[in-house]
């Protein structure tokens, strides 16, 4: 088989999978404060990923970005907060639903738009909705700015320096 | 008494961190068999530095600590340095509970090397109008020391430990024995020459600090190699270079062949021989299983940092000393005192835009203390030291969503203005009324009285602190600093982990608990030269003033073991 036949196989067989649910056999997440369904993990994922799209940059983190939005909420937050998350969470397909009366993966490229839009204006959405958005922005920047390759490549990022300099002038 | 030999040595160490440590190598040089009993575990320079090489982007929680550690331990969680990279050197509230009859936040760590392992680092000498300074303004006791006994024995420290600083010149900050500085960058320099301007006795120095930027014999043969300007140093360093015991001090004392660490051994008490009218030895509880054992030795020094020296022998009770070891005067616990922390100031500075700093630096600048000095001056008594250090990082612009976002974050590698900043250490009265005692009731799972704080601020502290404020708002205004913020943080005291005296020097056994060798008037084979031992604050940070009397009383008791006069 050529090798850009095999790659457009590789392509059909994802598209197919990314909408047919039952073919999704990774484990859901098991978080002791964020009871979670595949669905609403899925949601997630498919949110965070839009609020910074990656395509094109090559980052690599330790967790994916869901699991790091996750996981801080579900450890690092007060429990009022978490549970606003989780309200927020639970109700974002609803949310989306009413609002576009389709569901999170059959959004077109106008409607996401326009619900990013929204949701970042914030003052549309219900309470739980805004406050889970507004959350998961905010972690998914986290998670991108404490990236090594947005360390390294935007903020002088060094472990190692070996040096301190006082007096260096700006380039350019 | 036990007739086990293992349990018989020369001299007992209570407590492996920063002042054990220099007790033991000084004692271990001197050819006397010592045991060094630690109440935490063992932590082993290179070893057990768990997160040392971990990239910021390893932590899985950025560094944070989680929810769950905070609620239950808010003491702990307010400290600077408990975060995800350090939390494992750090005691929490949970596992070691204290009584606050008044607000204290108690910051500890329990583990072979202490809190040398995370401390500041900062290293300022004292100078005479610190150790005058309770004779000259009439609070506490006169130190029973000055500036010359201590002298020579900061040098020794210095030339062990290495200490980054300049040459300064100062009658309030005596030069030490140092290795090269480190920059003070442009806008400190600024600041620097604005202040040295507008201000007579107003200097803006380098901090001193205790990291290797020369090579020396010394170090290279205690395994330490230059500081990699990382400033991870709360992990543990893996070059060595800076100074904690772990590196240093106790692999040193142990080279000897004369030491003895014991960990896990919970102190109970010092115990203290009617007929021989002096202290024999020390009973532990393990740790782990909990049993009582007893060491011999002809001499003990408590070095078990400031409060819990206070502890052990406030619990140290024989009919002799019914109220504590030494206690002949009842001011065991008492004239407390600690650094007022409280202050904060920070400003923009417009300048400078097209200069930036690269690298990092463990240090930053600082102000010794400039009110009171040379004659009383305001209407508070003494005064306080200050940091300043100023930064500029980039801009990152995380402003909107989806490509948007992205586009923001990735297209910006501007720099935002400087930040300028300043921190106040305030010197704090020692007053009876500030004071550690034992709860009659409560005890630990090791069957200690639980330790109670009744320690607060008082009217000179407030005072202070407004002057804080107003000076350095005016000093700030001078050289053009805009947006200037000042903020009371209101913190409890504790917080500035500089909590000193209980067992304080003096002349007098009526008014004192040690003579000016650290030696206690009422059993004079106990030593205290930690924290504890220190009979007013002043403003520097402590922890050289402490290694210098812990260096210079082992060696005093050497000499008086050898002539046999303890």
């Amino acid at each position: 088989m050529k090798r850009r036949e095999a790659l457009q196989r590789i392509a059909v067989l994802s598209a197919t999978a990314a909408v047919l649910p039952a073919c999704d056999f990774a484990p859901v997440p098991i978080l002791e404060n964020i009871p979670l369904e595949r669905k609403q993990w899925r949601s997630l994922e498919w949110l965070a990923n839009q609020i910074i799209p990656m395509e094109g940059l090559e980052v690599t983190t330790p967790e994916t970005r869901t699991d790091f939005v996750l996981r801080m909420v579900n450890d690092c937050y007060e429990p009022e907060d978490v549970e606003e998350f989780v309200t927020g969470l639970h109700g974002f397909e609803e949310y989306l639903m009413g609002q576009f009366e389709t569901t999170y993966n059959r959004l077109d490229e106008e409607q996401t738009a326009q619900l990013l839009t929204q949701l970042q204006e914030g003052d549309s959405a219900p309470k739980e909705i805004q406050y889970f958005f507004d959350t998961t922005r905010g972690l998914s920047r986290q998670h991108f700015t404490s990236s090594e390759y947005f360390l390294t490549t935007y903020l002088d990022y060094e472990f190692v320096p070996g040096r301190y300099l006082g007096c260096v002038p700006v380039e350019g | 008494m036990s007739t086990d030999t293992s349990h018989h040595f020369d001299a007992i160490v209570i407590g492996a961190g920063m002042t054990g440590g220099w007790a033991a190598k000084e004692l271990c040089e001197k050819g006397l068999k010592t045991l060094m009993l630690e109440r935490g575990r063992n932590v082993e320079h290179l070893k057990d530095y768990p997160t040392t090489f971990k990239q910021p982007w390893e932590f899985p929680h950025r560094g944070q600590i989680p929810h769950a550690i905070k609620k239950d331990n808010p003491v702990i969680s307010r400290c600077y340095a408990y975060k995800e990279d350090a939390m494992h050197f750090f005691v929490k509230d949970t596992d070691h509970p204290y009584v606050q009859d008044k607000p204290f936040d108690w910051i500890r760590g329990y583990q072979v090397g202490g809190k040398s392992i995370m401390w500041a680092r900062q290293v300022q000498r004292w100078s005479d109008f610190d150790f005058e300074g309770p004779a000259r303004d009439g609070f506490a006791v006169d130190w029973p020391i000055r500036y010359k006994d201590l002298e020579s024995w900061y040098t020794h420290v210095e030339q062990f430990i290495g200490v980054s600083g300049n040459l300064d010149g100062l009658d309030t900050l005596p030069d030490g024995d140092f290795l090269k500085a480190w920059d003070l960058n442009c806008v400190e320099q600024y600041f620097q020459g604005n202040v040295k301007e507008n201000f007579e006795d107003r200097h803006v120095i380098y901090g001193r600090t205790a990291h290797l930027t020369e090579n020396r014999p010394i170090f290279a043969e205690q395994g330490r190699t230059l500081c990699q300007n990382r400033v991870l140093c709360q992990r543990g360093c893996p070059y060595g270079g800076y100074f904690n015991a772990n590196s240093t001090l106790i692999p040193w004392a142990q080279k000897t062949g004369n030491l003895t660490l014991r960990p896990h051994s919970v102190v109970h008490s010092i115990i203290f021989d009617e007929k021989e009218n002096k202290a024999t030895g020390v009973r532990i509880v393990d740790a782990n299983t909990k049993e009582t054992t007893e060491y011999f030795a002809k001499i003990i020094f408590v070095n078990a940092a400031t409060f819990n020296t206070n502890l052990v022998l406030l619990n140290s009770t024989s009919s002799r000393f019914p109220n504590g070891l030494g206690n002949d005067n009842g001011l065991l616990g008492k004239y407390v005192a600690f650094h007022n922390y409280r202050g904060k100031i920070n400003a923009i500075h417009e300048g400078h835009k097209d200069i930036k700093t690269e690298g990092k630096r463990p240090t930053s600048g600082y102000i010794p203390r400039f009110r009171n000095v040379y004659r009383q001056e305001t209407d508070f008594l003494r005064g306080y030291a200050a940091g300043f250090s100023a930064n500029r990082g980039r801009l990152v612009d995380g402003d909107g969503v989806g490509m948007e976002m992205r586009d923001n974050l990735l297209s910006t590698k501007d720099f935002r203005a400087w930040r300028v900043g300043s921190h106040m250490m305030g010197e704090t009265i020692p007053k009876e009324s500030n004071f550690v005692s034992l709860d009659s009731n409560a005890k630990d799972e090791w069957g200690i009285p639980l330790l109670k704080t009744n320690i607060d601020y008082d009217d000179n502290d407030e005072k202070m602190l407004q002057d804080f404020f107003e000076q350095f708002t005016y000093m700030y205004e001078k050289a053009g600093f805009t947006e200037i913020k000042t903020r009371d943080t209101k913190q409890a005291p504790g917080l500035d982990i500089h909590e000193m005296g209980g067992v304080r020097m003096g002349h007098d056994p009526e008014t004192s608990l040690l003579n000016k060798w650290n030696q206690m008037h009422a059993c004079p084979n106990v030593f205290v030269t930690d924290g504890a031992c220190m009979t007013s604050v002043s403003t520097q940070n402590p922890s050289l003033t402490f290694m210098a009397l812990t260096a210079r009383a082992a060696n005093y008791a050497v000499e008086q073991l050898q002539k046999d006069a303890i």
